[in-house]
């Protein structure tokens, strides 16, 4: 059983951060010194994208007017 | 979009440390809201999971965080590789770490940033950020 496969059976095939059942995504939690199932998460894409991109999901304005 | 992370109310008791981990760096990237602060606050990792959580300075101000640098100014990350640029007497045995070995996998001490850690030959010692240099 692959990395995938086995964290799929893990979180019943659902991000295991929102519970989204579509456009899973292995993440390998940085940094990668915990390898593996213990080591990783199924996330989905809305939840990856936030996660590596801090400017999604930054609760403060990005920029203020003046 | 703070709001999609108010999933964490229930992901976030995980039993998986990979899970908390993230749960944990997301809720500390959005803690200047009140109720990302009050999840964090019931959120308890052990010590392991939260360095773990820690290790990539999610949730620290730039100004508070604590940077390494080497001999040249440049960043050390965890993980990275460095030469020493000098022999170096190991406190406390009679060991000298030489001039030009590589360590590898460093980490770097939480509190202080001239200290990082690393293994010389089969010893784990502190290295003195100052006496190395970074290989790229």
């Amino acid at each position: 059983m692959n990395l995938e496969q086995e964290l799929r059976e893990r979180s019943g095939a659902k991000c295991e951060l929102c519970s989204a059942s579509e456009n899973l995504k292995v993440y390998e939690v940085p940094p990668t010194s915990t390898r593996g199932v213990d080591g990783s998460l199924l996330t989905c894409e809305t939840c990856l994208d936030q996660i590596e991109n801090p400017d999604h999901t930054d609760a403060k304005p990005l920029a203020l007017f003046k | 979009m703070p709001n999609h992370w108010r999933c964490l109310n229930d992901s976030m008791w995980s039993e998986f440390r990979a899970v908390q981990t993230i749960a944990w760096r997301m809720l500390s990237r959005l803690k200047s809201e009140e109720w990302p602060q009050g999840l964090l606050d019931m959120l308890y990792l052990d010590n392991e999971t939260l360095k773990w959580a820690q290790a990539t300075g999610e949730g620290i101000d730039e100004s508070e965080k604590i940077i390494h640098r080497d001999v040249n100014g440049v960043v050390l990350e965890t993980g990275d590789s460095v030469v020493l640029i000098k022999d170096l007497k190991v406190k406390g045995s009679s060991m000298v770490a030489k001039q030009g070995t590589a360590v590898r996998r460093i980490s770097l001490d939480p509190e202080n940033s001239e200290y990082i850690e690393g293994k010389v030959g089969p010893t784990q010692i502190v290295i003195i950020t100052k006496y190395v240099k970074k290989l790229s």
